[in-house]
């Protein structure tokens, strides 16, 4: 011990002593705090308070104990070299100052700690309201309108007063329901006695099923919810729709908030066998998913550029929608305004890290009921047909003809022939277009010996909008219409991208069967006459089956099938599902001369429709066969049995998919990404949240978590009942749809750069009265409602207060304006074309064409499938329609928790000159012609009487011009596009 | 009363009579000094909700006025029209040292030379192809810079960046950042104008011209000379005087309801809408009215020649970029090449048989682009127009294996900058001796970007919107001004 301290002694002893606060801490505050304190922190590095300045910077410790010549604080302040040294502005400092932090660094940089020291030591962020749990304790204050009037009062500012019925029953109606209120419910409430009528009206308005329709899309704004992929080759999503329809019933039936969130994390995990919590994981899966990163590129590299895009969306999407906080942030870096940390970031991906979004059954126990009879089903049909087979002989293989040979195995497998030269060739192809479609293309035989069979005559690529020649002069019927594109060719064996190679549980891959690729759009045609010539057979019989082989999770696609006997058609399977396959059996008469099989599109263009044919052969007619009696018998019995079977499998019921999470067993190990980059993998991280909200432990799980009780732990950590964001984040959501603003005026950023709650108590007292409630949302729309603040009037007298000009305080109402689809689907009920259908896939106001990046051009939508609710449209993602865009629908490539209100020049000429507009302008006029035409008018979009003045200027404008020209006119006005 | 402080708290714009109280006319003397005074604060322009077209100040000086970007899409080879290679002649359909690349469609061949020749131009004596033989004699004018790197070598990802800043969907297009910070000194017409090419849209559409999270008041106005703005036309199953009166009795009904809700500003700024939109069905039509040009200027851009229609409706819709400049709109974004035709069909997308294909091209391209170009500089405008030739990025010095094209190559590639403040006959940074990596002074689009608003007076990395938790900005948070190319 005592030599320990003599050593310490020892090599102390050449220094002199410092006196930090009167030579470092003021020559630190004069030289350095400029760019390395609060304001600036150059190199991210503070030296203004002691925690800080041992913390170090960008670039590691600064001031290293004990050796000054090992601290880069010492070695920049006194460098030679001018580019070096610091302070880089103005005089260096003087020989002594160096000196003196030489010695105070080598003496052990003692710094006493002052109050400032003290106080930086402390993260003030953890102190951030949000993060604070829940007031229990409100005085006095009970009920919304103490807590409004207190405020007001503050600022000697009162309540404006309650409203007409005319405009709250025209307010809650768009406010609840989304629509417009009919006239006679507008007259029943004016005139209603009881003192309870407002009351009733609003009971009766969130009991109808178009509360839920009005109050899911601000739900599907937040979720980024479209039914396209997005990215460049914006695919469709067709079962997306269920969860858009899952937020509208959930809704509706007032489920608790807790279980909506947790059924949308991790529903599938919680509630397996109950097909609306599977469906409610489509919300992980609503925004947008890139195909070509996904799945196309054969770069490494690009696949985990567009996974991490999908993990950072998927988390972002959960955390902004529940929480408020806006995670992202620290995808490169720890968080600059909030504290969270980088790690805990990616701690969020290994929450997901085994989900990926695709196609999946809704109702797991009826997809494997229905796949278990499926199964049986076709089990016993393969079986007749190996009956058949063995009866009637193995026939002729198609597939192999088209590899070049005889039907007999002599062709050679995976060759194939080039649509466009009829070349026979071995390398994959892959998209055609521009290709003349309905031209024959005779074979080349390049290379083949002479007296080679050559069975296959023509290919060609088939477009059904005219005539489609087969062979020389024959010409046939009845083919679809087709995009007149291709991919790769006819192939003996699987295409290229062909991603599967089995047909209702038969691999026709392995031994014994067959495979012949075709994809659409694409026809051949075999020569009988040669076929007959080379085999013996005379009259035959055509079998096999059909179907995809595409990917199970690829976009939903369909495509068609057809068989031709010479001109005659014998087969047509149209608008074939990719789960689909169909049998063929077909008679094969002895004079036929040709047999030409074609696969089309199913007009959605020749995305994923990778069609081939399963052992398709032709054989022997059974009546061609010598066979006993008894086998003649058996194999009629059996063709007949098995075409019973076919039938059977085509009436099994289709089990509903749904666009949501797929689960991989295995989940990848997720590590941080140095500055975001996925080439520059850190140190692993297991499964957490981030530990700024208090409320229960980060930590969700190790890595050997199965991924699902990851998911279900986080939508445990995030609607447990004291975490303090949650319940507030939801309420205020509600009260900004209520009044235009919420109490947090940023209501997806409740983190330190977001806005401060102007009624801080009432928001808590809000997200007290929800937990009370059960998590009820429709107990927390009747308490805003019923409100006096929400009831006041928004006009407001000329003489505005100077001290609330932006009305934080809530001395009115604030007028707003109808959202885009709230506007179309007013003009829609208003007009009386409103089509009240629900739920189900969405209406598509597009053409679509198939193409590298779909096309979606836009249509005018006058038909009745066009005119339901605004909710229920088919949402691409890239296109979006330029009618609701100029009205500030938004990009569904953003969470929205907030329209924007623009006001421009084209959204004036859009509602003016619009042909939809104008077309219900038009059906407005018909519905309401006749007598006292004007007042069912203002009726109908106002809820009021039009005044003596207004009913005049009316009246010439419709002698003069028309009623259309009136109703064209209220579509205009701000009276209808605002709700007061 | 700080708008900075407002709309920071999810409120884009001022109310009017915040907006008054507070600056007036845009940013005050004081107010802006005092936002500068802190150099790292957002700026987050006051925009007055009645006129948000209303003309702003820049942060400093600008040299430019207003942008013209011709945007090439598909990809534009740079080895075959301004990156000049010797070094690919002489090593000539042999394999690139180092190779063996797998690019987006696969394998690589040989290296192949330009396939046009390359000759010095003009006083630079800046050595380009003839491809673009109209366009190369302006060499004089062009500042290239060589060296340019895209993030993505997926045309759809690399469309967005070079427009957005950013490879994903949902960005705000530079022409929407430009009007946001600057409105614009045209009252009658779009303060951003995209012109999409006479075959179609590029990849990703109205990506390019998408304000996405801001207001969607600063979103392009897509039109060219054969389609007109949507609905600017009053439907002509409504006359003239139907439609005043109607217009006339919507006014009426409007200003009532007003005077139910005084100083109502988002009231006040529908009524104004209305007006501004009979304006624009004035001036619009106007601007793209083409009978008031001279034959010999119709002719000087080709948008006479009856033998390549596409070629005429090219060069109709470079007099319209011409048009709307000289009007005051602040920004254009001329398309040429469209996706809907097919890779390399109606765009410069050559991966299979680039000869044939540019050959087809680069005449559409070529004269009306010059003709444009000079009439700027004849008509005074280059001196306060900065022209942006870009494309999304360049392709590889070989061929594809099996093919007759260049495949993608986001490594370094071509772009050139003419007008306002810019170096005439200039060049900056290099690719390596094949034109396949950007080698000296590499180039970022965030750095382009940054450059492009820094000549309008803007600091890319103070302008932003405030958007979910992130204050945005075009350059995201990447992106220095390329000092060296400017005057």
């Amino acid at each position: 011990m005592r030599a320990l301290l003599v050593f310490v002694i020892m090599a102390a002893a050449p220094v002199r002593g410092v006196d930090f606060e009167r030579e470092i801490r003021p020559l630190l505050a004069d030289r350095c705090v400029e760019c390395h304190g609060a304001k600036k922190q150059k190199g991210d590095l503070r030296l203004d308070a002691k925690p800080f300045a041992f913390k170090g910077g960008h670039d590691g410790a600064a001031i290293v104990v004990g050796s000054a010549a090992k601290s880069p604080l010492y070695q920049r302040v006194s460098s030679d070299d001018e580019d070096e040294r610091m302070p880089p502005k103005g005089e260096p400092l003087t020989k002594e100052q160096i000196a003196a932090i030489k010695a105070w660094i080598d003496a052990g940089a003692v710094w006493p700690e002052n109050e400032a020291d003290k106080a930086a030591a402390v993260d003030k962020r953890l102190q951030h309201w949000a993060v604070q749990p829940v007031r229990k304790d409100f005085g006095a204050a009970d009920g919304i309108d103490d807590f409004i009037t207190a405020k007001l009062a503050g600022q000697r500012l009162t309540m404006s007063r309650e409203a007409d019925r005319r405009t709250l029953i025209r307010r809650l109606h768009f406010d609840l329901i989304g629509l417009p209120p009919a006239p006679e419910r507008v007259e029943r409430f004016v005139n209603d006695a009881d003192p309870a009528a407002y009351a009733k009206l609003v009971d009766e308005l969130l009991a109808s099923p178009h509360y839920g329709e009005r109050w899911a899309q601000h739900w599907l704004d937040i979720a980024h919810y479209a039914d396209t992929h997005g990215f460049e080759r914006d695919q469709l999503r067709p079962n997306a729709w269920r969860y858009r329809d899952y937020v509208i019933e959930s809704l509706n039936t007032d489920k608790p908030y807790d279980r909506f969130l947790r059924e949308q994390i991790a529903g599938d995990v919680i509630a397996p066998d109950d097909p609306k919590a599977v469906i409610a994981t489509g919300f992980l899966a609503a925004g947008p998913w890139d195909f070509v990163g996904q799945v196309e590129t054969k770069s490494d590299m690009l696949k985990r550029a567009a996974r991490a895009l999908d993990l950072d969306d998927m988390v972002t999407q959960t955390i902004t929608a529940a929480m408020g906080i806006t995670i992202n942030c620290a995808r490169c870096h720890d968080h600059k305004l909030d504290p969270i940390t980088q790690e805990e970031y990616y701690r969020l991906w290994a929450v997901f890290a085994g989900v990926t979004r695709g196609e999946r059954d809704a109702d797991r126990r009826e997809a494997e009921r229905s796949a278990g009879g499926r199964a049986r089903l076709n089990k016993e049909l393969a079986q007749a047909r190996t009956e058949i087979a063995k009866l009637a002989g193995d026939g002729l293989d198609l597939a192999d003809m088209v590899g070049g040979g005889d039907g007999r195995g002599t062709g050679v497998s995976g060759r194939g022939i080039h649509l466009r030269t009829g070349n026979l060739i071995t390398e994959k192809l892959g998209y055609h277009r521009d290709i003349q479609t309905n031209r024959l293309q005779t074979i080349a035989w390049p290379g083949e010996p002479k007296g080679a069979l050559r069975l296959v005559q023509f290919v060609f690529v088939p477009d059904g909008r005219s005539p489609v020649p087969v062979a020389f002069q024959r010409e046939v019927e009845g083919v679809p219409a087709t995009s007149g594109h291709t991919w790769d060719i006819l192939r003996n064996g699987p295409l290229n991208a062909q991603r599967t190679t089995v047909l209702d549980g038969t691999d026709y891959a392995a031994k014994g069967h067959t495979i012949l690729g075709m994809h659409a759009n694409s026809g051949v045609t075999f020569d009988l006459a040669r076929i007959r010539e080379s085999s013996g057979l005379t009259t035959m019989r055509f079998s096999g089956v059909v179907g995809f082989g595409a990917e199970p999770s690829a976009a939903a696609s369909r495509a068609d099938f057809s068989v031709y006997v010479d001109a005659g058609q014998k087969f047509q399977k149209l608008k074939m599902r990719k789960d689909e396959v169909a049998s063929l059996d077909i008679a094969v008469p002895a004079d036929a001369k040709t047999l030409t099989l074609i696969a089309t599109d199913g007009g959605d263009g020749i995305g994923s429709d990778l069609l081939f044919l399963g052992d398709a052969r032709l054989s022997a007619d059974v009546t061609q066969i010598q066979l006993a009696a008894a086998d003649e018998a058996r194999l009629t019995r059996l063709r007949a049995r098995a075409k019973q079977l076919e039938r059977d499998i085509g009436a099994l019921p289709v089990v509903p998919k749904v666009y949501a999470v797929v689960s991989e067993s295995v989940p990848a190990v997720v590590r941080v990404q140095r500055r975001g980059n996925p080439e520059d993998p850190q140190q692993e991280v297991a499964p957490g949240a981030f530990a700024w909200a208090r409320h229960a432990p980060a930590a969700l799980g190790d890595n050997a978590a199965p991924e699902g009780e990851r998911r279900r732990a986080l939508a445990e950590w995030i609607t447990h009942p004291d975490n303090p964001l949650t319940r507030r984040v939801i309420v205020n959501r509600l009260w900004h749809h209520h009044f235009g603003q919420g109490l947090v005026n940023t209501p997806s950023d409740f983190g330190l750069g977001g806005g401060a709650p102007s009624h801080p108590e009432l928001l808590d007292w809000l997200a007290a009265e929800f937990a009370k409630s059960g998590w009820s949302l429709k107990h927390m729309h009747k308490l805003i409602v019923m409100s006096a603040a929400y009831r006041q009037q928004s006009a407001t007298p000329d003489a505005k207060p100077s001290n609330d000009s932006s009305n934080r305080l809530l001395w009115h109402q604030n007028p707003r304006r109808l959202d885009a689809e709230s506007l179309r689907d007013a003009v829609l009920s208003v007009s009386g074309k409103l089509n009240p259908e629900k739920g189900g896939p969405g209406y598509r106001d597009f053409r679509y064409t198939e193409a590298y990046a779909p096309i979606y051009d836009y249509i005018t939508v006058d038909t009745p499938e066009l005119w339901r609710r605004s909710v229920y449209r088919f949402v691409v993602r890239t296109t979006p329609p330029q009618f609701l865009t100029t009205l500030d629908c938004p990009d569904p490539a953003n969470l929205t928790p907030a329209r924007n209100v623009t006001t421009t020049a084209l959204q004036s000429l859009a509602l003016l000159n619009n042909e939809f507009m104008l077309q219900q302008a038009g059906y407005f006029a018909e519905r309401i012609a006749g007598e006292h035409a004007i007042e069912r008018v203002f009726a109908l979009a106002f809820a009021r009487q039009p005044t003596l003045d207004e009913r005049r200027a009316a009246e010439a404008l419709v002698r003069k011009e028309g009623l259309a020209q009136l109703c064209r006119m209220i579509f205009n006005s701000n009276e209808f596009i605002y709700v007061d | 009363m700080n708008p900075n402080h407002l709309s920071h708290a999810g409120r884009w714009m001022l109310s009017r009579r915040d907006f008054l109280r507070w600056g007036g006319t845009g940013l005050s003397g004081v107010a802006l000094s005092s936002l500068l005074a802190n150099d790292k604060m957002p700026i987050r322009p006051p925009i007055d909700s009645a006129h948000p077209f209303a003309p702003r100040q820049p942060h400093f000086a600008p040299k430019a006025k207003r942008v013209l970007m011709i945007f090439c899409s598909g990809a534009l080879s740079h080895v075959d029209t301004f990156d000049y290679k010797p070094e690919l002649v002489k090593r000539h359909d042999t394999p690139m040292p180092g190779g063996g690349l797998v690019t987006f469609q696969g394998e690589n061949g040989n290296l192949i030379k330009p396939l046009w020749e390359f000759k010095p131009r003009g006083q630079s004596g800046k050595m380009v192809s003839d491809l673009l033989p109209n366009l190369a004699e302006l060499a004089d004018e062009m500042c290239f810079i060589h060296s340019m790197t895209a993030k993505s070598n997926t045309h759809g990802p690399a469309e967005n960046q070079m427009s957005t800043g950013f490879t994903l969907d949902g960005f705000p297009g530079a022409g929407c950042w430009a009007t946001y910070a600057l409105g614009s000194e045209c009252a009658d017409l779009p303060a951003f104008v995209a012109i999409p090419d006479p075959r179609g849209v590029p990849q990703v559409g109205s990506n390019h011209w998408n304000s996405a999270f801001l207001p969607a008041v600063f979103q392009g106005t897509a039109f060219n000379a054969d389609k007109p703005i949507p609905h600017l036309a009053r439907p002509d199953t409504i006359s003239a005087k139907s439609d005043r009166a109607t217009r006339d009795l919507i006014n009426h009904l409007n200003e009532r309801h007003l005077a139910e809700h005084p100083g109502d500003t988002q009231l006040a700024a529908r009524i104004a809408s209305y007006e501004m939109a009979a304006r624009m069905q004035l001036a619009a039509p106007e601007v793209s009215d083409l009978a008031s040009e001279s034959p010999g200027t119709l002719s000087r851009y080709g948008a006479d020649d009856t033998q390549n229609q596409t070629k005429a409706g090219f060069a109709k819709n470079c007099i319209l970029a011409r048009r709307l400049l000289e009007r005051g709109v602040r920004f254009v974004q001329l398309f040429n090449g469209a996706y809907a035709m097919g890779e390399g069909v109606g765009n410069w997308d050559g991966h299979k048989k680039i000869a044939d294909q540019y050959a087809l091209h680069a005449p559409i391209l070529d004269q009306p682009c010059a003709a444009l170009l000079r009439d700027l500089r004849e008509r005074g405008l280059l001196d306060d127009t900065l022209v942006a030739f870009v494309t999304e990025f360049g392709r590889m010095p070989t061929f594809q294996k099996g093919a007759n094209g260049r495949d993608h190559n986001p490594a370094g590639f071509t772009v050139w900058l003419a007008g306002a403040g810019v170096k005439r006959g200039h060049s900056y940074g290099a690719t390596d001796e094949f034109g396949y990596k950007a080698t000296e002074n590499v180039a970022t689009i965030y750095d382009l970007h940054a450059t492009i608003l820094h000549l309008l007076g803007l600091d890319h990395e103070r302008l932003s919107f405030y958007h979910n938790g992130i204050e945005r900005r075009l350059t995201d948070v990447h992106g220095h001004v390329i000092h060296d190319v400017l005057t």
